[in-house]
């Protein structure tokens, strides 16, 4: 080919119309003209063409007398390096927003870190920090075990053309080309504290990547070059808000490549990468965390409710009784003084007599249940005094005796110097009854021990039995309204005492234990 | 023979006491309202008064206060007799001599009739 023939002269193409068409002072591929010459090609790709066209060979090659040719050719080298570094960029982008599984897209990252294509590391290591906030923690590696397997994996993948779309079938050849390393490596080998001044609090604190060398190897906490064994590596924070999470450590310990200032704005880009989906994980757990907490805000409620729906029955159920028997009390009074007056009449005949003294005890009956329910249902005024306990129970058990025809079943275990209770003595005898009559009736074994003491700034009133029992699942329900195991009981002796006992901000407890009940109430001194 | 005025608007209760309280040897007179009761009480000589608090027209409080206000005659003794507790912290109730809750066992009211009637 002659020398410095025009594009024109060479192709005889007589395009009059290009505008290198005739023109020595300017080459054809600098110009338009360019798309004359290969079928309308645009200008960017046509140029590729030109690189392997005799004219520009001709007119640009080191015969030329300038070595623009192998410029252009590094250049190009370099054009197509960081697309494909631009691609797998916006890939790995718009998997962080699509993945909520955070490790997974942990992994990717530092994969790309190392991918031949990618950043080109040969290894990449994620340190998150803990939940104190206080430590750096090694969560993730991504290395090849030996050199060997290094440039196995490479050699593998310097035939894929990541730029497209196969971002999982690289990972796919790093997991199983770095078998060997991934099953050595265990998260958790190493723990760098942020108090202390080091390379890594430092690219943290800075928040800016850093490549560190030997001449800071003072920075490089010990614990960390045992497990690296390389004092030149890249640190590269990863940001997530306001919030610095951890960082990405990389190095080129197999070919011992130079970390250039531009790997390591790219190293940052990854990092940041990172952030974003450690960003959106947290999101993630944040709203579940949340869903959850709203579906237990739920249950509660429904329990809630259930439980108003239970009281709202309760009160209309005892609202009804203590209707019923506000209108029984009266002509219960009549029937069983009249009754009572012809008891006296009838003692001639025996039959007679035997008839009335059954009426007259179901009408004590009928009026101890009258008296039960107005009594649970009647709110009433506390009308507080100081109480000499001991003489209060006593008064109670002489009650509780006398009413039962027994003597001495009910043991006291009172001090006689015990403070005065401040409290509605009345009311308070009432717990006592109720609770000692409980306990008769339940107990297999007498006596019962009725005790009071002070303890912890309060008054611990006690009756306790033995031989009772509580079946399982009754223990719920026995302050219940209404509740009773006892045959012809009403059920109000234990919700009477209890609502007496809340009366004066007390608490009434039952504890069932191997041999018997006890039945505590604290009243506040 | 004493004479007892008992004031209660439920005429099966009157009935019951009166019978009751004639067996006792009592002369018994009967009211069914406050008003009522307050009238026989000025008209009559009474040695104990059976006051029932719920009444239809002024409640037995409020007789017992009208009847210790009246300066004119001696107030007799006055036995509170209610179907319900509860009047306890009423301070009208330390007028009455005793305040009982009614009952169809008529032992503590007769018990408590004779002890007050005798001692006067």
């Amino acid at each position: 080919m002659p020398d410095k023939l025009n594009c024109w002269e060479y192709m005889k193409c007589g395009e009059k119309n290009c505008p290198a068409f005739g023109r020595k002072d300017i080459y054809c591929f600098a110009t338009a003209g360019s798309k004359h010459c290969h079928n309308g090609l645009e200008q960017s790709n046509s140029f590729k063409k030109c690189l392997s066209c005799e004219i520009f060979k001709n007119q640009t090659g080191k015969d030329s007398g300038n070595d623009f040719m192998g410029l252009v050719n590094e250049l190009y080298a370099e054009l197509e390096k960081s697309e494909a570094q631009n691609l797998l960029f916006r890939k790995i982008s718009s998997l962080v927003q699509s993945t909520i599984e955070i490790d997974k897209t942990l992994h990717v990252i530092l994969t790309c870190v190392t991918a031949g294509y990618g950043l080109q590391f040969n290894r990449a290591l994620l340190l998150m920090t803990d939940e104190s906030g206080g430590f750096l923690e090694d969560r993730m590696l991504v290395a090849p075990a030996s050199k060997e397997e290094a440039y196995k994996v490479w050699q593998e993948i310097a035939n894929l053309d990541v730029t497209s779309e196969n971002l999982p079938e690289l990972i796919n050849i790093y997991e199983s080309g770095f078998k060997t390393a991934r099953k050595k490596y265990k998260p958790g080998k190493i723990m760098l504290s942020l108090a202390e001044k080091n390379v890594f609090s430092l690219c943290m604190q800075e928040r800016r990547a850093v490549v560190c060398d030997y001449k800071y190897r003072s920075l490089i906490p010990g614990a960390f070059l045992d497990f690296w064994k390389a004092d030149y590596f890249a640190v590269a924070p990863i940001l997530s808000g306001s919030s610095v999470r951890g960082v990405i450590v990389a190095d080129n310990f197999v070919n011992g490549k130079e970390i250039t200032i531009e790997y390591l704005n790219l190293l940052s880009n990854f990092a940041f990468q990172a952030g974003l989906a450690i960003e959106n994980a947290l999101l993630y757990q944040n709203i579940e965390k949340r869903a959850k907490e709203l579906e237990e805000t739920n249950i509660r409620l429904k329990e809630a409710r259930e439980i108003l729906m239970r009281a709202e029955k309760l009160a209309v159920v005892g609202e009804m009784a203590a209707t019923v028997a506000h209108e029984m009390r009266t002509p219960l009074i009549s029937v069983g003084g009249f009754a009572r007056m012809v008891l006296e009449k009838v003692k001639d005949n025996p039959e007679n007599q035997r008839h009335m003294e059954i009426i007259i005890t179901e009408i004590k009956r009928l009026e101890r249940i009258v008296h039960d329910v107005l009594d649970f249902v009647r709110p009433f005024e506390l009308t507080l005094a100081p109480i000499n306990v001991k003489k209060v129970v006593e008064e109670a058990v002489v009650l509780v005796e006398t009413g039962r025809k027994t003597k001495d079943i009910i043991k006291m275990e009172i001090s006689g110097n015990l403070k005065p209770l401040i409290a509605d003595g009345e009311r308070i005898k009432q717990v006592f009854i109720n609770l000692m009559e409980n306990a008769l009736d339940a107990a297999e074994i007498t006596p019962i021990i009725v005790s009071a003491r002070v303890e912890n700034n309060s008054f611990i009133l006690e009756v306790k039995d033995v031989g009772s029992r509580i079946e399982s699942g009754d223990l719920d329900r026995l302050s219940r309204p209404f509740f009773t195991t006892k045959k012809g009981g009403l059920g109000l002796g234990l919700p009477i005492a209890e609502k007496i006992v809340k009366e004066h901000k007390g608490k009434l407890t039952i504890i069932p234990n191997s041999n018997g009940v006890v039945v505590k109430v604290t009243l506040p001194v | 023979m004493k004479t007892i005025l008992v004031v209660d608007d439920e005429e099966n209760i009157r009935q019951l006491y009166s019978e009751a309280f004639k067996e006792e040897g009592y002369n018994v007179l009967l009211a069914a309202t406050g008003t009522e009761g307050l009238e026989m009480a000025s008209k009559n000589t009474v040695d104990l008064i059976i006051l029932d608090i719920r009444l239809p027209d002024i409640d037995g409080l409020s007789v017992l206060e009208k009847l210790s206000r009246d300066n004119k005659k001696e107030v007799p003794p006055v036995i509170l007799n209610s179907a319900y507790s509860g009047y306890e912290n009423n301070s009208n109730v330390w007028l009455a001599e005793k305040y009982l809750i009614k009952s169809g066992d008529l032992e503590e009211l007769k018990n408590t009739v004779k002890k007050i009637v005798e001692r006067k």
